[in-house]
């Protein structure tokens, strides 16, 4: 580089300077904030008071439902996402005719562009009494319910974060180089050992991708749980809403804020140093 | 207000109702009267008496503008009516509606809800109060509103310390509705209530998502005041709703379309759903119970820093007219607190038995009381079962 | 495999064809269809609280997108010429942002504004010349699209930084060796090649700034968005005027698809 030394620590300041602001006003301060109210009190007529108390973290516990059911439908979420879309994806990058490939992409992403509400509005009509269940009684099938229970939830959410999924599978299956397939059967290898051990690896980034962006929605989400779940399937975040904006109590919400966000950090560095090894090529392709 | 005016406008006032109305049955000479003179009065009072009132719809009532918030309960309004207020003012309404008292309460609290009118319940206007978050009602604006015609049970909470925060909406009661095709045994009681969802009823039961009413029937279930804030009764009540959930079929306040669909069977319910669903559906019946319940009425309020002040006086005012009040009760099922009203009622509302029940189905039910909407322990006993 | 391929377009398609459907009903339910009509189209373009809806969404959504795509950009420029302790910082307050869900954002947000704002407007009014009316500072948009940004920002700056790792750095190095200014190499050179990465990045910016619900929900103070205003609507018992605004939304976003999808396919043919 021919600029002075002087003139560029300026600009690469200068450059910062917006992006810096933001993460201290709009990142590190509301965190301190949270992190200093999650060890106050409940004022009286709900709301935050000051003080210094453990309380908080000690009542934890009470909401261990709402924390095991997110742990446990966020991955089952994220799994059952995975297992749907990558056949998907696979038939879009490499079976599909290149003239349709650009077509059925956009299709993929078409229902992206309705919003999440109502598209999971569709499904409590579709999996409500009038939905489905009312379809299996005219075949004698009676008695089913869909509606407010984890597999309603599970199905809005592989729903609505399909296309999330089948975007970086797609990409990476994509660039795989197709004469290595080739090659692979050429050398005799059945069609099975080529997907298992060229395929899949390779596609590895693409799902690693896939399923980190899933996941950390799914850790938040909200919306699916209350409306398919009809307040039986509690997710941290029902717990979240239902703390600031019913029972009002301001410090407890801010624990399980700070919770919630010390779990996401140890669960997706650990994911994140797992593929990284697994790769050990720099995978930078999105994350 | 000018004379001219004065003669003019009674007349234009019934042609814009006569044709406003036109699509209205017949045989309604009388109500249709009284509407007329109720929105005359409220002309006179807006200050402006516009005579062309097809043509400058705002004008007739000054400039309120033309957006209004308006936060309420779900299925508590008859649309015609809102409809009819935009087209006489040119203001357009926007409706939230709310599940509990204590969800608008947490709005308010945080501040800059933009409404202008919303719907309190009788124990929490105290406490907005306390709180500072209502104005007090300038009762010269409300022409229409007319203390003394209001039952004082039900329009007590609205004065507190001698300034008048509200004017009554309905009345109504807390109970629940099940379908007697789906259960035959007839619950009668809250314990019954919880035997049924807990037995045969399992998976088909909607308890509110609110809780004075959820965590007030498991006390009653369990013989103890609907208003208790006692920890150990409490906990019990907990235990109970605990138990309960596997066998809910969801935790909502608008437990209506659950209902008509046929997933849920039993349901906790205001009386003026229990109306609308048994006039679709007959086989679905409405219970007082035997072992206590809640009584209440809700009220017109306006926050402190309601935006659009002149269209929420309006908007009151309007929803104060007895001719108005009468056709909203017909859709929404809750008797008016308003005796001009319940004389407007056709005989069959006024003698209904959901609306209006006998004395001593009631003797056992309780109004809210003012401290369970900010009790701690009721707060967090509410969040643990839903997240239990 | 093509089978399976059909299948979850039809399950992608089928809530989708529902909405459309039930959003030319012509009763009142949304659940039951009772005759068609466009009424609720009608219904839907002549309310005004809609229109508000999607100007609020839409103003937030471009303030969010420009200004992600452009903090995003110059901040991955900068940190690329980085290394040591700052850069580290940077990249954990990237990975954090990304990584912390909507929700806790909204409340933090939420909670430490109205920490702020209760500090800050009695010191306004105190220190307000007199006879002035004093500002107060509330939720608004501001707060909606500094939120957002957070989250959005970081993703531009995750793809252009990407796109720079893959970039040819000989390129760079010849337009300095001919003495280019800096500026020049950067409009001329640098540009062009990341210029892929800034236009997905304002794309999904701006999608995930106007879907958006749960961060709006507390943080837009009185101000509705479209995602808020179908929230309630579907709260207060669902009227096919909902699905009226989704098929229109779905509608317009297709129709600018296409539009792009033209002039792309017209360029790539010149």
């Amino acid at each position: 580089m021919k600029v002075s030394n002087k003139s560029n620590r300026w600009l690469t300041a200068a450059l910062l300077a917006p992006t810096s602001v933001w993460f201290v006003l709009m990142l590190i301060l509301p965190l301190i904030v949270i992190l200093v109210f999650s060890f106050g009190e409940r004022a009286a007529v709900g709301g935050y008071a000051g003080g210094f108390t453990l309380e908080q973290y000690a009542n934890l516990p009470s909401r261990l439902k709402a924390f095991q059911n997110t742990m446990t439908i966020a991955p089952a979420g994220t799994l059952l996402s995975l297992l749907v879309a990558y056949p998907l994806a696979y038939y879009l990058a490499l079976r599909v005719d290149r003239k349709y490939k650009l077509i059925l992409l956009v299709l993929v992403i078409v229902p992206f562009w309705t919003s999440l509400l109502v598209r999971t509005y569709a499904w409590i009509f579709i999996l409500g009494g009038r939905g489905i269940p009312s379809l299996l009684e005219l075949i004698g099938i009676e008695g089913v319910r869909l509606i407010n229970t984890p597999g309603a939830v599970l199905v809005g959410i592989v729903y609505g974060y399909l296309p999330l999924m089948v975007f970086p599978i797609f990409v990476s299956l994509e660039k795989l180089d197709k004469s290595l397939l080739e090659a692979s059967s050429d050398l005799g290898g059945s069609p099975l050992k080529t997907f298992m051990q060229i395929t899949i690896p390779l596609s590895m980034p693409g799902v690693a991708t896939g399923c980190m962006l899933v996941f950390i929605l799914l850790m938040g989400e909200f919306l699916i749980p209350a409306f398919l779940g009809g307040g039986k399937v509690f997710f941290i975040g029902n717990a979240l809403v239902d703390l600031f904006l019913q029972s009002r109590n301001w410090p407890f919400g801010a624990a399980v804020s700070v919770t919630l966000v010390v779990i996401m950090l140890i669960t997706v560095s650990l994911y994140m140093r797992m593929t990284l090894r697994s790769n050990t090529g720099r995978d930078e392709s999105l994350m | 207000m000018s004379k001219s005016n004065d003669g003019n406008k009674p007349i234009s006032a019934t042609k814009f109702m006569q044709e406003l109305r036109r699509y209205q049955k017949g045989s309604v000479s009388r109500r249709h009267f009284l509407g007329v003179t109720g929105l005359g009065t409220a002309m006179a009072v807006m200050g402006t008496a516009v005579p062309s009132l097809w043509s400058g719809k705002a004008q007739a009532f000054g400039d309120l503008g033309d957006r209004l918030i308006f936060s309420t309960w779900p299925n508590y309004h008859d649309q015609a009516n809102l409809d009819e207020f935009t087209a006489m003012t040119g203001v357009n309404i926007q409706v939230n509606a709310f599940g509990s008292n204590e969800e608008m309460l947490a709005k308010l609290q945080a501040g800059g809800t933009g409404w202008d009118v919303f719907v309190p319940t009788n124990y929490t206007i105290s406490n907005y109060v306390a709180l500072d978050l209502i104005q007090e009602l300038d009762l010269s604006r409300l022409p229409n509103y007319d203390g003394a015609a209001n039952n004082a049970k039900f329009a007590g909470p609205a004065t507190v310390n001698g300034k008048v925060y509200c004017v009554p909406k309905n009345w109504g009661t807390t109970g629940f509705i099940f379908n007697s095709k789906k259960i035959k045994s007839g619950p009668k009681s809250w314990k019954d209530f919880f035997d049924v969802t807990m037995g045969a009823g399992s998976g088909h039961t909607i308890v509110h998502d609110y809780q004075l009413t959820t965590i007030g029937g498991a006390l009653c279930a369990l013989g103890y005041s609907f208003n208790s804030i006692d920890a150990k009764e409490l906990a019990e009540a907990e235990a109970l709703l605990v138990k309960s959930k596997p066998h809910l079929f969801a935790i909502t306040s608008d437990y209506q379309p659950g209902m008509r669909s046929g997933d849920a069977w039993m349901s906790i319910c205001w009386n003026g759903d229990g109306t609308q669903l048994k006039n679709d559906i007959p086989e679905m019946d409405y219970v007082i119970a035997t072992d206590g319940g809640e009584i209440w009425s809700d009220f017109y309020a306006i926050p402190k820093d309601a935006p659009h002040l002149d269209a929420a006086y309006a908007f009151i005012n309007f929803m104060q007219d007895p001719y108005i009040q009468a056709r909203e009760a017909a859709v929404h099922g809750y008797a008016p607190t308003d005796s001009r009203a319940i004389a407007l009622q056709p005989d069959s509302l006024g003698s209904d038995p959901i609306l209006h029940p006998a004395a001593d189905l009631m003797n056992g039910l309780e109004f809210g009381a003012a401290q369970t909407l900010t009790d701690p322990i009721r707060a967090e006993v509410m969040a643990r079962f839903k997240s239990a | 495999m093509r089978i399976y391929a059909i299948a979850v377009f039809l399950f992608l398609y089928v809530p989708i064809g529902i909405i459309v459907l039930f959003s030319f009903n012509a009763g009142r339910h949304a659940s039951e269809l009772r005759g068609l009509s466009i009424q609720w189209y009608g219904k839907a373009l002549s309310n005004p609280f809609v229109g508000d809806a999607f100007t609020t969404s839409l103003i937030i959504a471009f303030s969010v997108a420009i200004l992600s795509s452009l903090m995003g950009t110059t901040a991955a420029l900068a940190l690329q010429r980085l290394k040591g302790p700052v850069r580290v910082l940077f990249d954990g307050l990237i990975y954090i942002s990304v990584m912390i869900p909507g929700i806790v954002i909204g409340i933090a947000t939420l909670v430490a504004l109205v920490t702020v704002f209760d500090f800050l407007n009695p010191l306004l009014a105190a220190g307000w010349p007199e006879g002035g009316k004093p500002p107060k500072l509330h939720m608004g948009y501001l707060s909606v699209i500094a939120a957002h940004t957070l989250f959005t920002m970081s993703i531009v700056i995750i793809l252009v930084r990407a796109r720079i790792a893959g970039m040819d750095r000989a390129l760079i190095e010849a337009s300095m060796d001919l003495y280019a200014t800096p500026w020049r190499t950067f409009y001329q050179v640098t540009l062009p090649q990341i210029y892929p990465a800034i236009l997905a990045g304002f794309l999904l910016s701006f999608t995930f700034s106007f879907d958006d619900f749960i961060i709006s929900f507390f943080v837009a103070g009185a101000n509705t968005t479209l995602p808020i205003y179908i929230f309630s609507s579907i709260r207060r018992g669902i009227t096919p005027e909902v699905n009226a605004i989704g098929s229109m939304v779905l509608a317009v976003s297709l129709c600018l698809l296409m539009t792009a999808q033209f002039f792309l396919r017209d360029r790539a043919r010149r």
